[in-house]
């Protein structure tokens, strides 16, 4: 019988396994045509193939699932009679079908090589299993094992994962699990928790696959975990939509079973009642513990970037208790660099909303300005939250000046667009602090004084003279401020002056020195000035500056004056150091020829 | 002749006689009135004046010596009368002034008898004394004065005719012989005899010069009419009709002779013209010689005015090509020639007119075999190129609309030429004769500077076409200057939006390319570079320091590009951070050191970015520095060697060091020059101490650091701290009344509409309580009628209730005291 068997496999159409699928509906005597169509489920077989068996195989269990015993339920049917034996017996090998059958599914799903359309049969299915195959509850390890697959994939999960949002998310116990399952997840990777260790050591495969695809499966992990919805705080309990059976099920379920599982019927429901509002309870906590055990693993930089860009969007709004992030937001924002100004945003959040206290956050800030800031991708949401920051009226005097002589200095190595965002700020700064306006006007009182008295000292000798005129000077025209220096309190720029800004008053971009024109304003006065509102400039770059110059109104054109119009393109004198000799030429040829002996 | 000049000077000595003549007739007269008093005073007063006579008589006397000489028979006779005539003319002299205040005098004197008799006569007496003594003594004064001033002038006179008596003598010798007769025949002095020779002398003289200065005017007369009138000073618009016109006819003449050299017949028609104009060519030349030459040919000119108008014209449009001076100088030896032919026609033969021009032709002919000689021998290259050039180029052009037309029309010539085209269609297109020109000239400098842009993208580089375009691509930029703005920004823009690709393909350099380095320099040349904001240089310079900026450094090349870009920036002589941070960046290639001193930290900040290498640190010794070959560099291709090379590192040095000293000079008024230029100043030091370092570029590198420290320390010295909030002085309050003009009673001229309007709110709010007021104080006043009028009426009635009353009583009293008691019973009954 065998080899015959053999060859039919190899000719099966889909008219045959249509044929072996509606056979093994018809009656229980066709059977053996279950592992003959098991086979059929594998990645290797051609989607219509798998497509015909996945479909009979799918009607023929689902009205068995009820059935199918579970461990506890073999123990205690081992004792009773003869005839409960052969149907264990009988039933024990349909469970270890179906297993395998589940298995197929998931194989089915995880491969890269699969059709689309295929595959989202096979997560209908799976979800359908889900929700049948643990008596009416959800199937939580059904449901862990289908997320395993999906994050271990080697595949991008972006098909999967859209479908699950699409179609699954918005039953709330779809969510729940998810959390949950991804929280394991994440502590899986982290290699913290034994007993997940335990479950990674007897897949020994998963075990292998991530140990080298750490990274791959950080990147489908944040994918999943930001596209599940979070919890909307709704109190409805009837809102809810829950993704296992209703009541109506379990009543023609138990009903057929008799008077026996009568109260058993009764406390089901309460049981769905119960974990409907219990769920909605637990959600934030689940959703905040899943979230603290992924931002625990070793980020890459680019997971990174993207979580900070979205976290106090996002995620912190619907956190059990957001100031759990202050770790991650803290160690992210010692990182330096753009990363910093990343992680300013959420930190931002949890400061002046959630009351954290961080003693070192000016210091961070103060060491963030630096020139490649201005160049930053990230730099309009900086600039509009550096703003924020330096609102307080309580900030100290030393602290908004130290600010304000450090963004004036980079005035002097920041592209046109920074001088503007430079300038607007020192504006906001100067006028919420009164105090520090002796920055831009210092009265020369002292210089009086010294000046008379150099001339009291012309009378004595000359080298008195030099000496006693030298020193006192130089203290006025030396810049006290110290740029290197990190502590805003030691910096000394109190003592200093905005010497930039009377530089910035002769830059080449037109608007950098209106700009700074403004600056010579009696800013103390707050009933004549308003503050300049820094999102106007902060997203600026020399494409917005040239775009505007380019698309100015051309009035008049006022050109040169020569004496005598010049006769060739570049000159000598003009340039300092170069040469302009057409006579060159042979000796041109002869250095490509040397080039060209170089090269080979 | 000589007879006559006597005779003259005769006449003028009788003249002066005839004048004293009359003199003497009037004193005559005055003097018979004389009185007896006159006589006593003249006679007082005859010693002084008959000094002044005496030197007078001397003059006289010699005069009539020089006539009594010069004729016999008349001089006697009026000898005698000179002698009467002389002592009448003294005292006639004198007598005339006394006359006049002598009556005078009389008059008063009789007056002054009437009252002498009356009152006082010895006291008149003597007033009238001294006062004609005063009188006389005035007159004693006048006369002197009047002899004095005869004498000078007589004295001068002489002199003058004694000098040029000597000068004939001098000159004129033949003159003498005649003299000499003259002295001969009269019995006269020396002196008489210099006298007359004097007087001839002068009168040769004078006969002489008249004709010599009528001469002179004559001539310059002459001279004058040679001068021609100049042409009036032409318009601009013009000035540019003529060259297009001068073009046009320059063309046609190339058309002919295109269709001459095909056709060998026209070739004999060029022959037969070329006598027809070199005629008036010959005839111009004899004007300025033979006159009988001038008169045959007038008939020549009356025919061949035309040809010559048409010749001069053609003179004047080629005037400015090599080609016009040839003819000039064939025509000046063929006028030597034909001058020469003529005058042997003339010796040999008498020949008719149509004889003569028979002969001329065959003359010319001759001629013309030897120039066809001598251009061969002399010229023969010099005419091979200007056929090849009059062929090739037209001299109307149209202006091409396409860059394929312009490439068609220039691809072939050399750069000479192409420029010559340009000019040429230019020319032929004028904006300020026709609208439609400045249209045509917009697309052809569009075009233009499209073919600029594409030459200069070309390896290797036409470095000369390159300049020769500058001058043209300006000065159409002056004719159309808005046109040449927006080209400009387009370009700006387009180069920009290639700069922003480039920079994201990070395998390439994005660094400006030839073509863009050229446009640049050429905008910064067309346009001013230090306009607080220009509509076009500002762009260039944003785009400048964009490259500046973002553009990652990779190799040597670039740091040589950069360095070339900050020299450009520095002429617009403003504030570019840019240009700091790359320079610094610079020198912080040059250095060996790895580690990072605080203050570089800023710049490793922006190395984050560019991830700069030590590219320009000189390891090994370096023999000459050259200066940088713009050209070199940028037809090399990126990965030569020839970047790695030690002369070139050592050369990019000198060239940023150069760049460095120009920022330093420019950029020492800003308030903040130590806090740029300090850190330089560091690298600068550092990179002087190297091992390798030539010592010339480290002098050099001394020289600038020393600069820089000179500037920091005045700057440490000068600065003080800023004062932005100074505050305008407020005026006093002036306490002056403010004069409102077209005033209007009860409006408010408070500054403060505010207020104004406040107090204006007021005023109407008691206007109207006071309005309400009065109303209601009427309404009582009324009211108050009303009661009065009924309270009077009652007042009435109860008047008169109560004097009927009283009446009745009085009437019970008194019939009670009368006792009438029973008759007022009776009546009541």
């Amino acid at each position: 019988m065998d080899p015959p068997r053999k060859k039919k496999k190899g000719r099966y159409g889909v008219a045959e396994l249509k044929t072996l699928g509606n056979q093994l509906l018809s009656s229980a005597s066709h059977i053996n045509n279950l592992p003959l169509l098991l086979s059929f489920v594998s990645p290797s077989s051609p989607p219509h193939h798998v497509l015909e068996s996945l479909l009979s195989l799918h009607s023929f269990f689902l009205p068995l699932l009820p059935k199918l015993p579970s461990s506890s339920s073999a123990a205690a049917a081992a004792p009773s009679s003869g005839d409960d034996q052969s149907e264990f017996i009988y039933l024990s090998w349909l469970r270890s079908k179906f297993d395998e059958f589940l298995k197929s599914l998931l194989d089915v799903l995880a491969s890269p090589q699969g059709d689309e359309t295929l595959k989202e049969l096979v997560l209908d299915t799976l979800m359908e299993f889900v929700k049948v195959s643990n008596g009416g509850a959800f199937h939580s390890s059904l449901y862990h094992k289908l997320l395993c697959s999906i994050v271990y994939s080697t595949s991008p999960p972006t098909f999967l994962v859209d479908l699950l949002a699409s179609k699954y998310f918005k039953y709330i116990d779809v969510r729940y699990f998810t959390f949950i399952s991804l929280k394991k997840l994440a502590s899986t990777l982290e290699g913290k928790d034994v007993s997940d260790d335990k479950i990674a050591n007897a897949d020994g495969s998963s075990e292998s696959q991530m140990s080298s695809n750490m990274e791959c499966v950080i990147h489908n992990m944040y994918y999943t975990i930001s596209h599940v919805p979070p919890h909307q705080g709704s109190d409805n309990t009837s809102e809810l939509e829950m993704w296992s059976s209703s009541e109506s099920d379990h009543k023609q379920l138990y009903g057929d079973k008799g008077a026996d599982d009568k109260p058993q019927k009764f406390q089901k429901p309460n049981k769905n009642v119960l974990s409907a509002a219990k769920i909605a309870k637990k959600m934030k906590l689940k959703f905040t513990k899943a979230w603290i055990a992924y931002l625990r693993l070793p980020l890459p930089i680019d997971v990174y970037k993207e979580v900070l860009v979205n976290l106090h969007q996002a995620v912190i709004p619907h956190l059990s208790n957001p100031i759990m992030l202050c770790d991650f937001l803290t160690r992210s924002y010692d990182v330096g660099g753009v990363v910093s100004v990343m992680a300013l945003s959420s930190l931002f959040v949890l400061m002046t909303q959630y009351g954290l206290e961080y003693p070192n956050f000016y210091e961070k800030l103060y060491a963030l300005l630096v020139p490649s800031i201005f160049m930053a991708k990230h730099r309009a949401r900086f600039f509009q939250l550096l703003d924020s920051c330096l609102k307080s009226p309580l900030l100290p005097a030393y602290l908004a000046a130290s600010f304000a002589k450090k963004l004036s200095r980079l005035l002097l190595s920041v592209p046109p667009s920074g001088a503007l965002v430079i300038t607007a700020l020192i504006h906001n700064i100067l006028r919420r602090h009164p105090s520090i306006n002796c920055l831009v006007h210092r009265e020369d009182g002292v210089d009086e004084g010294k000046g008379d008295h150099r001339t009291d000292e012309g009378m004595a000798t000359n080298s008195d003279n030099a000496k006693t005129v030298a020193m006192p000077s130089q203290k006025s025209g030396i810049d006290h401020f110290n740029s290197s220096e990190t502590d805003p309190k030691k910096s000394g720029a109190m003592r200093s002056s905005l010497w930039e800004i009377d530089t910035i008053l002769h830059h080449y971009c037109p608007p950098a020195s209106r700009f700074a024109l403004s600056l010579g304003n009696d800013l103390t006065v707050r009933a004549k000035t308003t503050e300049v509102n820094v999102g106007d400039f902060s997203a600026g770059s020399y494409a917005t500056i040239l775009g505007a110059e380019i698309s100015r109104r051309v009035k008049q054109v006022p050109l040169a004056f020569f004496k005598a119009t010049p006769s060739s393109l570049f000159s000598e004198t003009d340039f300092a150091g170069w040469t302009f000799k057409c006579e060159e030429t042979p000796k041109m040829i002869n250095d490509n020829n040397d080039s060209t002996k170089d090269l080979s | 002749m000589p007879s006559e000049y006597p005779i003259t000077n005769c006449q003028t000595l009788k003249l002066s006689k005839k004048s004293k003549y009359h003199l003497s007739d009037g004193e005559e007269n005055d003097f018979e009135g004389i009185d007896s008093l006159g006589r006593d005073d003249f006679e007082d007063e005859m010693l002084p004046d008959d000094i002044d006579a005496e030197t007078d008589v001397l003059d006289f006397a010699e005069k009539l010596d020089l006539v009594q000489r010069s004729m016999q028979i008349p001089g006697e006779t009026s000898a005698d009368d000179g002698e009467e005539n002389v002592r009448p003319v003294m005292l006639y002299m004198l007598v005339p002034l006394f006359l006049f205040p002598i009556i005078i005098l009389i008059c008063v004197h009789d007056v002054t008898y009437h009252v002498w008799v009356r009152h006082k006569s010895k006291k008149e007496v003597m007033e009238e004394i001294i006062s004609k003594s005063k009188f006389y003594k005035a007159q004693k004064a006048k006369d002197k004065e009047e002899n004095e001033n005869l004498v000078e002038e007589l004295d001068k006179d002489f002199t003058s005719l004694v000098q040029s008596e000597a000068l004939l003598s001098l000159t004129e010798p033949n003159k003498m012989n005649a003299l000499k007769a003259l002295v001969n025949k009269s019995i006269s002095n020396d002196q008489s005899n210099k006298d007359q020779m004097s007087a001839t002398r002068t009168m040769d003289n004078s006969v002489q010069e008249k004709p010599d200065d009528y001469d002179k005017l004559v001539k310059q007369m002459g001279l004058e009419m040679r001068a021609r009138p100049s042409d009036r000073t032409k318009t601009p618009e013009e000035i540019a009709q003529e060259e297009k016109e001068g073009l046009e006819q320059l063309e046609e003449e190339r058309q002919k002779r295109m269709v001459a050299a095909e056709d060998s017949s026209d070739e004999d028609n060029e022959d037969s013209e070329k006598p027809f104009e070199q005629k008036p060519r010959s005839i111009s030349g004899d004007d300025l010689g033979d006159s009988f030459s001038v008169n045959e040919q007038i008939m020549t000119k009356k025919g061949w005015v035309d040809e010559i108008l048409e010749r001069r014209d053609e003179e004047d449009s080629s005037s400015e090509d090599d080609d016009g001076e040839d003819p000039d100088n064939l025509g000046s030896s063929e006028d030597a020639d034909e001058g020469s032919d003529e005058d042997l026609d003339e010796h040999e033969k008498d020949l008719s007119l149509k004889d003569w021009e028979q002969s001329d032709d065959d003359d010319i002919g001759a001629d013309l075999e030897d120039e066809d000689d001598s251009d061969e021998n002399i010229e023969t290259a010099a005419e091979d190129l200007d056929e090849s050039k009059e062929l090739d180029i037209p001299y109307i052009i149209q202006a091409p609309k396409t860059f394929e037309e312009l490439c068609s029309l220039v691809d072939k010539h050399s750069n000479d030429n192409v420029i010559l085209i340009i000019n040429r269609i230019r020319k032929s297109n004028p904006i300020t004769l026709a609208a439609e020109n400045r249209k045509k000239m917009q697309v052809f400098y569009g075009v233009l500077l499209q073919y600029f842009a594409v030459l200069a993208n070309k390896e290797p580089l036409n470095v000369e076409l390159l300049n020769m375009l500058v001058k043209p691509l300006i000065e159409m930029s002056k004719e159309i200057p808005y046109f040449a703005a927006i080209c400009a920004r387009r370009r700006i823009e387009a180069t920009r939006k290639q700069f922003i690709e480039s920079i994201k393909q990070s395998e390439s350099s994005s660094w400006s390319s030839s073509k863009t380095l050229c446009l640049l320099r050429l905008w910064s040349m067309i346009f001013p570079c230090s306009d607080f904001r220009h509509p076009v240089m500002t762009p260039v310079i944003l785009l400048m320091c964009e490259y500046l900026m973002r553009c990652p450094i990779v190799s040597g090349r670039d740091i040589a590009i950069g360095s070339f870009l900050c020299s450009m920036l520095l002429s617009s002589r403003k504030f570019c951070p840019e240009a700091i941070i790359f320079l610094r960046t610079s020198l912080l290639a040059a250095t060996e050191s790895k580690h990072v001193s605080d203050e570089d930290s800023q710049l490793y900040h922006l190395m984050e970015l560019k991830a700069i290498k030590p590219l320009l640190c000189i390891q090994e010794t370096v023999n000459e520095i050259s200066p940088l070959n713009f050209f070199k560099i940028i037809d090399m291709p990126e990965d030569s060697s020839f970047f790695t090379s030690v002369s070139f590192r050592a050369s990019v040095l000198v060239a940023v060091v150069e760049t460095l000293q120009g920022y330093v000079n420019v950029y020492e008024g800003l308030s903040s020059f130590p806090e740029m230029f300090l850190p330089i100043f560091k690298l600068l030091n550092e990179i002087a101490e190297q091992k390798n370092m030539p010592n010339v570029l480290r002098d050099k590198i001394k020289d600038v650091a020393e600069l820089i420290k000179l500037k920091v320390d005045e700057h440490h010295t000068l600065r003080r701290p800023l004062q932005m909030r100074k505050q305008k002085p407020v005026p006093i309050k002036l306490l002056n009344p403010k004069f409102e003009e077209n005033y209007v009673k009860g409006r408010d001229y408070d500054p403060d509409r505010e207020q104004a309007e406040l107090r204006k709110l007021k005023k109407q709010l008691k206007c109207e309580a006071k309005g309400a007021a009065r109303e209601l104080r009427k309404d009582n006043y009324f009211l108050l009628e009303v009661k009065e009028k009924e309270r009077s009426l009652q007042e009435k009635d109860r008047a008169e209730k109560y004097g009927r009353a009283k009446a009745f009583l009085q009437e019970q009293e008194h019939a009670f005291k009368s006792g009438q008691l029973g008759k007022g019973r009776k009546r009541r009954r």
